[in-house]
């Protein structure tokens, strides 16, 4: 996978941080939060992983 | 917290002793020499204010679960930082950059859009400083339970600062970084973990918020997921491009330090924000019915409620309220050399072209504590109501972000599209926040936009648009 692809890939992630697809009231608690905050939280730690991977593989240094 | 404070002083000390030579780049940059551990704990320390500990603790508490935002809010800048720091950091060895605006000044070669930039980022820092100054003197008072008055925390912890900035510049402020970004780093965690202990998990809280806020359940409404994503791109194009932010970017001892230091700060949202979200979570739902002012305080409320349990003791909840302060001072710190490093390099060197590094670097440390005593007085005496209209620094900053996102990768963009487009956007950010303060029928955050990311957008609009006509132009 070439490098554009991976930022464009970290911005698609970053913007799927936010919970689009989750409406109304919500009951289901997952690790005491409701499901549209678990998917936040979720996300938030994917991203993390995302933008630190994309870091390790992609920027050649010359050390 | 005498011996913290006292040590800051002598790390100022070392600091200058450790100076190699009596330039800019040795003052402002560290000698651009900044190793991994070093680096990776001022930027962290810069990056999380006592905002962070307070504030989004405050946020959470009135908004729920919709407070989760803030941790994309700050990855966010490292994802950005991601995108323009590796050319970035190239560039500044090969020119020699000691500010943000030395690129755009290299890159464009047009005064007036440096200029314009310098104020930008000068009126964002000048806040940023000002908003600080005044929590650490409301913490001050919280603290000592009065004994110690506002202005006296605020004028005492501001000339230390200053002395240990001027003495050492960069070193002295990366160095107590590592101090305070050490005690910010553990007093948060502790803290959390002693939370999770103390107060049952998340879910014991989740069954009583239940009955007591339901409407924290729910999910954010489609105008609140739009600020949602307006929020993060405040992150992603406002806070990544802090001046303080790019000059430990330069700062960096090498590409290979810079790059591991930056993998490290993309999970420090987690660990700091994070768990701020959850104190402030757990605070609505042991001690429900603040006010919004009282709010600001759970942080401080939660760690008093565990002292009087027995589950912390005093050495513990001094070391909280000594990371709070340490968050605060070195944001400050490295806020206020920032500024001096703008104001000294991109407008008086300006008009002083002929002066020699090392009187420049005398006029940057006078800089310093002219701006601090500027600082100090407005923000002992400045009213709540005028604050109000200083709330206005990311929205700024972000008017910045093209010339250095688009100015590092589009080869052919004109200077003068890039200086409309900056000056655009700025009018439509703070016309939109002029009109809202003055009570005229316009949101803070029109179609839940904040003000400063419409500016933007319409900022790049402006760019296109200019750059589309010169080609037509040139047809």
């Amino acid at each position: 996978m070439s490098r554009n692809s991976l930022f464009f890939i970290s911005i698609i992630v970053l913007i799927l941080t936010v919970p689009w697809w989750f409406f109304e009231y919500s009951d289901t608690i997952i690790l005491g939060l409701p499901d549209w905050a678990f998917y936040a939280v979720i996300m938030a730690i994917l991203y993390s992983i995302v933008i630190s991977y994309i870091l390790g593989k992609f920027w050649k240094t010359k050390e | 917290m005498g011996l913290y404070l006292l040590s800051l002083i002598i790390i100022g000390w070392l600091g200058r002793k450790a100076q190699k030579e009596n330039t800019l780049a040795d003052f402002y940059l560290a000698g651009r020499g900044l190793g991994v551990f070093v680096l990776f704990l001022t930027l962290y320390a810069t990056q999380y204010s006592g905002n962070t500990l307070v504030g989004f603790a405050g946020r959470a508490y009135r908004d729920g679960y919709d407070a989760l935002v803030l941790i994309t809010f700050l990855s966010a800048a490292v994802g950005a930082w991601l995108f323009y720091a590796p050319k970035l950091f190239r560039l500044s060895r090969e020119h020699h950059f000691i500010t943000p605006i030395d690129f755009i000044e290299y890159r464009f070669n047009y005064k007036w859009l440096s200029i314009l930039g310098a104020i930008l980022c000068i009126t964002a820092l000048a806040n940023y400083i000002l908003t600080n100054l005044k929590a650490i003197g409301y913490i001050v008072v919280a603290v000592t339970g009065g004994v110690v008055p506002f202005a006296i925390g605020i004028i005492v912890l501001s000339l230390i600062m200053v002395i240990y900035e001027t003495l050492g510049g960069m070193r002295s402020v990366a160095w107590t970084d590592v101090i305070q970004g050490t005690i910010l780093l553990f007093g948060v965690i502790i803290i959390f973990i002693i939370i999770q202990f103390e107060y049952d998990v998340l879910s014991i809280v989740s069954d009583q918020l239940m009955k007591t806020a339901p409407e924290k359940f729910f999910s954010p409404t489609w105008i609140e997921k739009r600020t949602w994503i307006s929020t993060v791109a405040l992150g992603f194009f406002g806070i990544s491009i802090y001046p303080h932010a790019i000059q430990r970017i330069y700062s960096a001892q090498n590409e290979h330090t810079l790059k591991r230091s930056i993998q490290i700060m993309a999970f420090m949202p987690l660990i700091t924000v994070l768990f701020m979200v959850v104190v402030g979570i757990v605070g609505s739902g042991i001690i429900p019915g603040l006010d919004r002012a009282g709010s600001e305080k759970i942080t401080l409320l939660v760690l008093q409620d565990l002292s009087q349990r027995g589950a912390i003791s005093g050495g513990l909840l001094v070391l909280f309220l000594s990371a709070i302060i340490a968050a605060i001072m070195s944001t400050v710190d490295s806020a206020l050399l920032s500024m001096s490093s703008i104001i000294t390099k991109d407008i008086y060197s300006r008009f002083k072209p002929t002066v020699n590094q090392s009187d420049l670097t005398k006029m940057g440390k006078f800089l310093s504590w002219f701006i601090m005593a500027i600082a100090v007085y407005l923000a002992i005496i400045l009213p709540q109501t005028i604050w109000r209209l200083l709330e206005i620094k990311l929205e700024l900053l972000i008017q910045v972000a093209p010339a250095i996102f688009l100015g590092l990768y589009l080869k052919k963009l004109k200077s003068k599209s890039v200086f409309m487009g900056m000056v655009i956007g700025t009018l439509v950010a703070v016309s939109i926040m002029i009109a809202n303060k003055l009570g005229m029928n316009i949101p803070a955050k029109p179609w839940g936009i904040h003000a400063g990311v419409w500016g933007l957008m319409i900022n790049i609009g402006t760019i296109y648009f200019m750059e589309k006509l010169s080609g037509f132009k040139n047809e």
